[in-house]
């Protein structure tokens, strides 16, 4: 990334456009490549901005670390619907993409759009969210854990425990696809023994109509009594009757043993056996895989991460390392281990961010469904760093090569100062939208 | 004959690894670098900004620096551009503490402004002085422009240049620039920098020299002497000790191998760098000692500090290497190539059919 402005350069988000959205009743946003600062008051709307970014992509808002669980509230207080419009390049083919969604009290609504065309290609919430998912190669966890670092959510990371800042990062990792795997392989264990369950099923109740039937043996010695009966007295009307009814029983007992032995009951069934020992071994092959994934790409990323970190943090630390358990420590100067719980608060937000930068660098090396969204989001991220490490942290995130554009919230004038775009709201009261102005 | 003495980027009050000494070296090595200029009795001497590491120095700093300045003798006409370090966010250059001095009248540089132009007189003859604080790249290539008045010599400083030498206007006999800290003459552009004064980011500095410019400049041309400008303190650098494939005892014993072909220093405690590379495995890794070893090196060596770099990688025993470890059908066909299970095609087909449903 360079300090200068270049449009030209592929980044994800272009266009931003809000109706009776929280504090906005109308209001459009360009985004630029390169960094974009966005400043104003508490409660001028700064956080709204990065949430309708969420919530056109996802379709989800969350707040606090907990769902938004009612996405009217997100509408403009008395406005009956709220739209949330983004134009976004898919970095799977390089193509500009417009989504639009419609939030309406207990449902939402959405189209997806390829650049100028006036028919969406996709409509309807659930299936604009599957193509997205596709078009930004991620799905919302991915982008919760790799790309917006939510206010107060910085240090989540250190926060976390070990078991949920592994699955974290597992997601970061972009690892999350086998799990998503595994669980479509589970559902077709479930699926193959439910077949299984209800063959077995059937195959019982046929036997069981079979044991009171009476033998192919009783059947063919009863006849054959008959046979002699008729012999000795002669055609009569009552052994007619007996006859038609032995014929009945015989008829049963032969459809009986088809369906017993009928390629569903037989071949089928062993094959349907046969794949659940398959699907089962897949299962279990999907969930080891992805732990030797992890621990080639881990390497990778805690290098990045020592980078990044030493070079806001270099005059106090000189190593970083992520454990088996996904515990994170650094060491100091001294060689002494510092545990993240124990480092204080600004390297602490110095670590997180290292981290997630790293993840994306590596995911630009190792993705295959396309290249990492290279945008980070970032909600106050400074809160906690002293003056000096202020003027460090533009420096890195400028310095970056795996990320392509950033978005900050933030009250710190340093980070203003290393932005090349600068969003300003200014509250105006009396329900009415702030005044956005690009700034210098 | 016109002489210019030109240092730059003496980053006052920084401290590598915060150590508090170094404020103290900090000071000697301007010292030292302006004696070493002053004893060529220069006409100009120059200073091209990042004189202090922050816009809000410490008394001691700003002391030191008024001393220095009143020592020198009138002859010598001082300039001492605002670096980027010299001034507070937002370009306010009336809050830098350079122009504090230049109001005091110890030197001259841009006032309240980012840019100045000046005339001096030297044996008669004029000398033009563009000066160019520490501003936006846009700003600069307008003042490039704007400030054309030339004299019998016309020289530039500007604490950065953001464009290319050989795009510099051809008026100036001489530019001399700071903010890198490594020294570079471009004789093709006559352009000049120095170096820092001292060591500020060991890592970025390690490469390059740090050296005093002497600039004589007459009608004919510009004549160059320099002389390096050693920290007043001594460096030792390893740019890279290779420990790949070492177990941790080998690995423990390589880098204390290198401490000890030091030879302890009789007077002065050195810094002491190492940078350690390679691929171990995470056995190694924890097995370092890393506490250990700068113990044991900083007995030995009784150095100011001793700093070892990590800079090794971890490789874990992987029973498969994945070439596409985000790519779940290829690295379960290795994994099951490697695992030589006997269903492996059908398993396959599972996951094809499975993850072929949506
Ligand atoms: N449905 C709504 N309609 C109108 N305004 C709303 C609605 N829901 C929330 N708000 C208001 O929007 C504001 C929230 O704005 P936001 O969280 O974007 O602030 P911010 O600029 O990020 O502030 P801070 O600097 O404190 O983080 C609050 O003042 C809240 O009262
Ligand atoms: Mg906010
Ligand atoms: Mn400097």
């Amino acid at each position: 990334m360079n300090l200068e402005k270049f449009p030209e350069v592929d980044s994800l988000l272009s266009q931003l456009r809000l109706i009776d959205f929280k504090v906005f009743t109308d209001q459009e946003f360009t985004i630029y490549p390169g960094t974009t600062a966005i400043v104003g008051p508490n409660g001028s709307g700064k956080t709204s901005i990065l949430e309708a970014i969420e919530f056109a992509l996802f379709r989800q808002v969350t707040r606090k670390e907990k769902k938004v669980p009612r996405v009217e509230d997100l509408i403009h207080h008395g406005r009956r619907k709220a739209i949330v419009e983004l134009e976004f390049r898919a970095p799977i083919n390089r193509r500009t993409y417009k989504v639009k969604r419609s939030i309406h009290p207990g449902e939402t609504n959405a189209d997806l759009f390829e650049e100028s065309q006036k028919e969406p290609f996709a409509s309807g919430a659930k299936k604009v969210d599957e193509e997205i998912i596709k078009l930004v190669g991620m799905n919302r966890h991915a982008f919760s854990a790799l790309t917006y670092v939510r206010q107060g959510e910085i240090d989540r990371l250190s926060r976390m425990t070990p078991k949920t800042r592994r699955t974290d990062l597992f997601n970061m990792m972009g690892l999350g696809i086998y799990d998503k795997t595994g669980d479509r392989v589970q559902k077709q264990i479930r699926d193959l023994r439910k077949q299984v369950a209800l063959l077995e099923e059937t195959q019982a109740r046929l036997e069981s109509i079979r044991s009171h039937l009476p033998s192919d043996e009783e059947l063919d010695s009863a006849l054959g009594s008959l046979g002699r009966l008729v012999e000795e007295t002669g055609k009569s009307r009552d052994l007619d009757t007996i006859k038609e009814v032995l014929q009945k029983v015989e008829h049963s007992l032969s459809e009986v043993k088809q369906q017993l032995y009928s390629p569903e009951m037989t071949v089928e069934y062993e094959e349907l056996k046969e794949e659940s020992v398959i699907a089962k071994y897949l299962k279990q092959v999907l969930e080891t895989v992805p732990d030797i994934a992890e621990a080639q790409l881990r390497p990778h990323i805690r290098s990045e991460a020592r980078e990044i970190f030493r070079s806001i943090f270099g005059d106090r630390y000189s190593d970083l390392i992520i454990d088996d358990d996904y515990e994170i420590s650094l060491f100091d100067l001294r060689g002494n281990k510092v545990s993240l719980s124990a480092a204080s608060g600004g390297e602490d937000v110095c670590v997180n961010f290292a981290l997630r930068v790293a993840v994306n660098t590596a995911l630009q090396k190792h993705s295959v469904t396309g290249p990492p969204p290279g945008l980070i989001i970032l909600d106050e991220p400074g809160a906690g760093l002293d003056s000096q490490r202020r003027m460090w942290l533009p420096e890195a995130i400028a310095g970056l090569k795996s990320v392509d554009q950033v978005i900050v919230v933030t009250h710190m004038e340093e980070m203003r100062g290393s932005a090349q775009r600068v969003i300003s709201l200014t509250p105006q009261g009396k329900d009415r939208q702030p005044i956005v102005e690009e700034i210098e | 004959m016109v002489r210019i003495a030109h240092i730059s980027d003496s980053h006052l009050g920084s401290s590598l690894f915060q150590l508090i000494e170094r404020r103290e070296d900090a000071r000697k090595c301007l010292g030292k670098a302006v004696d070493m200029a002053m004893r060529h009795s220069p006409d100009i001497l120059v200073h091209t900004g990042d004189l202090f590491h922050t816009p809000f120095p410490m008394p001691d700093d700003t002391n030191f620096v008024v001393g220095l300045l009143k020592e020198l003798n009138d002859n010598v006409t001082v300039i001492v551009l605002q670096g980027n370090h010299d001034i507070p966010y937002g370009y306010r250059h009336a809050q830098s503490p350079i122009w504090l001095l230049e109001n005091a009248g110890l030197l001259q540089s841009t006032g309240e402004s980012d840019n100045r132009e000046l005339s001096i007189d030297v044996d008669g003859k004029e000398v033009k002085l563009h000066l160019i604080s520490w501003t936006r790249d846009r700003k600069f290539e307008r003042y490039l422009n704007s400030m054309n008045s030339t004299g019998d010599i016309t020289l530039l400083f500007s604490h950065h240049i953001p464009i290319d030498y050989d795009k510099l206007p051809a008026r100036y006999d001489y530019v001399g620039c700071g903010h890198a800290h490594n020294f570079r003459i471009d004789e093709e552009n006559n352009v000049g920098r120095p170096g820092s004064t001292c060591v500020v980011d060991w890592k970025r500095e390690m490469g390059g020299s740090r050296k005093l410019i002497i600039a004589d400049i007459d009608t004919s041309g510009i004549e160059f002497t320099t002389e390096k400008l050693n920290d007043v303190r001594e460096f030792k650098f390893h740019t890279g000790l290779d420990i790949t494939g070492m177990n941790s005892h080998e690995a423990n014993d390589a880098i204390k191998g290198w401490l000890s072909s030091l030879s302890p220093k009789k007077k002065g405690q050195p810094i002491i760098i190492m940078n350690v590379n390679g691929i171990v495995t995470p056995e190694t890794e924890s097995g370092i000692e890393r506490n250990g070893i700068i113990e044991y090196g900083e007995k030995r060596l009784e150095p100011l500090f001793l700093h070892i770099e990590p800079n090794w990688e971890v490789a874990g025993p992987a029973p498969v290497s994945l070439t596409e470890p985000l790519n779940v059908e290829t690295s379960l066909k290795e994994y099951l190539h490697y695992s030589e299970h006997a269903s492996a095609d059908k398993v396959l087909d599972e996951l094809r059919k499975v993850s072929g449903g949506g």
